[in-house]
């Protein structure tokens, strides 16, 4: 279903509310909102809802016979705008499912800045940017990206078939290599190209995976017959630290809320592991954090439990003022 | 700058890193789940899956079937099977295990089906329009699965069936080569009947007796999807009117299910339908005294299921509401009362199809109706209460106590349907 905004939404009511009304037409309107829509974007749609409703020649007035009661309801599909009219002894309904376009951008903070790249229902497993190409590794598929008006839009989908069904909490990584980029997964491992054409081709492996591009030397390795990826490194992601000589850790943790976690920059002071920024609350858990083949990023993906999408972000370090 | 392995092993491996603290899920370990009130079909579908299945939002998705046709009639079916998927005795899934599963359950609802079956297609052909096919396909009935020897289930699904005790424990077992990637959990005990409250995940009953909760025990209710409602034959319309009116939900909900309940005014919960809110009346007795004021009305018998000391206490309730609007009634445990308490179980996030089942529970015909088109299911509802046979009481949750070991709870629970998802969750070691 298309998404609406709230215009659409408010024209669309409207005009089903209108056909059902002898005109000229005069109504007092009730309006109650029973979702967790803010009250400001509530606000919003009743005053938009009643211009578009004098558009159709419908006037607002108060103390009429004839109430107009429009209330903003949910269901598990989603929002359902209802407007129900009473007129003496005749009462009708209209009902019109509102399919509000995603919210923007969460805030971010001051000492880490957070990049959204982009967001999908299936999981992301790692980022790479290849020239001008955003490749994104899901379970089932690599995707290409190209910068379109300011926002990462589709370009290629290459479909991929690993050598065995991928762990619950599926792990990847992206890698560049001459000439086009590889592939880790648990059993699996491929190549691919993106120009001329997008395609990849598998094969079953348990090649130790690169960790970090600017360091060949660190790698780690997938226990094939636990499932599960060796060690808990990937917790933690070295970034160059761009404010003295050194480097720092991004450290993903619990952030004190059920299943949200957060992000904080770590510094070795004397030998201890020392926070370096406040941290970073995120909507959900980490289900991966990687450095980046971008010196100064690290690759983060958030599952979002409210959206239910995957989240995927570039991290960096700026000086704090 | 290069990053020094000694550097970054350094500051990975540190213990004063907080990671240990991190979500990220953990392999392995065991948890209990001890019900006493729910049913075993709770945890069926972490053992058996079906070709599609209703996502949260009650929307139709890729199960085991990864992808449909159908005919313009709507009377011929293709689905192609999920590649690389085996039973928990290794067998490859193929569309003749399939046809053999789904053949039997279709034919009960449908009558004359037929099924061609080859490699990893499967191809179903009615005789008359099936427009609902998906929404029934997605049911747990039609779950694929094969029994053993011993008549224990051996499906698809994340865990496999280990010991089977018919009416008392279930011992299930992570199954390592899962088409979706193998559970956390490596076991999960099911004590079905139990009567006590020490597993790691525990169901809660609406009783009247009040259950002592281990320390530290989060609760966790599940949306309402069970309906509680008075049902009635032949009672006069003026009568049915003000036994409606006379009922007041609110100490049922605050005193009797300890304010874990809602008030139902509609058959689906507002939830589901989003337009609950509309059917909301208040309690009025001298409206109801005045209905029946030229009536001269007999008593009447209200049944409840015996053995279920909540829909007593309810029915008790009822009776007493509807005597202070001149009506008679007794509760009885016996059944074929003029008026019976009936819980009914929201099974899937349909509307369409669970407004019709309860039409069929009513005895009332089939209507073609579409979730997506919620105006159509609001007249529908409104037609069926407008029958003057049943009257919604409250809506109930399944609330369990989880204990803190479990990870990962509430989101697990997001995966669609009424069962318990266990193969999200993860345990502390």
């Amino acid at each position: 279903m298309q998404a609406q905004t709230m215009d659409t939404a408010g024209t669309q009511l409207a005009d089903l509310i209108s056909s059902r009304l002898q005109h000229p037409a005069t109504v007092s309107l009730e309006f109650q909102n029973l979702t967790a829509l803010p009250p400001a974007e509530s606000s919003s749609f009743r005053a938009a809802l009643q211009q578009e409703l004098k558009r159709t020649g419908v006037e607002i007035a108060g103390s009429q016979p004839e109430t107009l009661r429009v209330t903003i309801s949910e269901n598990v599909r989603g929002l359902l705008l209802v407007a129900w009219l009473s007129q003496s002894d005749v009462h009708f309904g209209e009902m019109l499912p509102w399919n509000r376009p995603a919210s923007g951008e969460r805030k971010r903070l001051v000492k880490i800045t957070l990049q959204r790249m982009i967001e999908q229902s299936e999981p992301v497993l790692d980022l790479l940017l290849v020239d001008s190409e955003l490749l994104v590794l899901s379970p089932s598929k690599v995707s290409s990206y190209r910068m379109d008006g300011g926002k990462w839009a589709p370009s290629g989908v290459a479909g991929v078939s690993w050598a065995r069904p991928l762990p619950r909490d599926p792990r990847g990584r992206l890698e560049m290599a001459p000439g086009g980029f590889r592939i880790f997964v648990p059993g699996t491992s491929c190549s691919g190209t993106v120009q001329p054409d997008f395609k990849i081709a598998c094969k079953p492996g348990n090649d130790a995976w690169p960790l970090n591009p600017r360091d060949s030397s660190s790698m780690m390795r997938w226990v094939t017959d636990r499932n599960v990826m060796d060690g808990a490194a990937s917790e933690g992601s070295p970034i160059e630290n761009p404010c003295s000589p050194g480097w720092l850790v991004l450290n993903s943790a619990d952030g004190g809320v059920e299943d949200r976690d957060q992000i904080q920059a770590y510094e070795m002071v004397d030998g201890l592991a020392t926070a370096a920024s406040d941290p970073l609350f995120l909507p959900g858990p980490v289900t991966a954090l990687w450095p980046s083949e971008t010196p100064g990023q690290t690759t983060l993906v958030v599952w979002n439990p409210k959206t239910g999408n995957y989240e995927a972000s570039r991290l960096g370090v700026a000086c704090a003022e | 700058m290069k990053l020094h392995a000694w550097a970054w092993l350094a500051l990975s491996s540190l213990p004063l890193f907080p990671v240990a603290g991190a979500t990220r899920p953990r392999y392995g370990g065991a948890v209990t789940v001890d019900l006493s009130f729910v049913s075993a079909g709770v945890v069926t579908p972490l053992v058996e899956e079906t070709l599609v299945r209703l996502n949260e939002k009650g929307e139709i998705e890729p199960f085991l079937a990864t992808a449909w046709q159908m005919d313009p009639d709507r009377k011929r079916w293709r689905f192609s099977l999920r590649p690389k998927v085996f039973f928990h005795d290794g067998e490859p899934l193929n569309a003749s295990h399939a046809a053999a599963a789904l053949l039997p359950e279709l034919r009960k609802k449908y009558g004359d089906v037929n099924a061609t079956a080859g490699g990893q297609t499967i191809v179903l052909q009615f005789d008359r329009p099936v427009p609902d096919l998906l929404t029934e396909l997605a049911n747990v009935r039609m779950a694929i699965f094969r029994t053993n020897e011993k008549g224990m289930p051996i499906g698809t699904g994340p865990f496999r069936v280990d010991t089977w005790e018919p009416g008392r424990r279930i011992a299930l077992a992570a199954f390592e080569d899962y088409w979706g990637g193998r559970p956390f959990l490596d076991s999960a005990i099911v004590n079905l009947g139990a009567s006590r409250s020490t597993g790691d995940i525990f169901d809660i009953p609406f009783s009247s007796a009040r259950r002592v909760l281990p320390e530290h025990i989060r609760i966790w209710e599940s949306p309402v999807h069970e309906l509680i409602a008075l049902v009635g034959d032949n009672v006069h319309p003026l009568a049915w009117q003000a036994l409606a009116l006379s009922i007041d939900r609110a100490p049922i909900i605050n005193v009797l299910a300890q304010k874990r309940a809602e008030a139902a005014f509609g058959l689906l919960p507002e939830w589901l339908s989003g337009y609950e809110f509309l059917f909301t009346a208040a309690p009025d007795v001298a409206r109801a005294k005045q209905l029946i004021s030229q009536l001269r009305l007999t008593p009447m018998t209200l049944s409840y299921p015996a053995n279920d000391g909540f829909m007593r206490s309810i029915a008790e309730r009822i009776a007493l509401n509807a005597r202070d609007a001149g009506i008679a009634l007794s509760p009885t445990p016996n059944p074929g009362g003029a008026l019976r308490m009936v819980r009914w179980t929201i099974e899937s996030t349909d509307a369409a199809a669970e407004l019709n089942r309860m039409a069929a529970l009513l005895g009332l015909p089939e209507r073609a109706l579409s979730a997506t088109r919620p105006q159509e299911l609001y007249e529908a509802e409104r037609a069926m209460l407008d029958t003057q046979r049943i009257v919604p009481i409250l809506f109930l949750p399944d609330v369990y106590g989880i204990a803190p070991r479990i990870h990962n709870w509430d989101a697990a629970q997001k995966g669609g349907g009424f069962s318990l998802h266990l193969e999200n969750i993860w345990v502390d070691k």
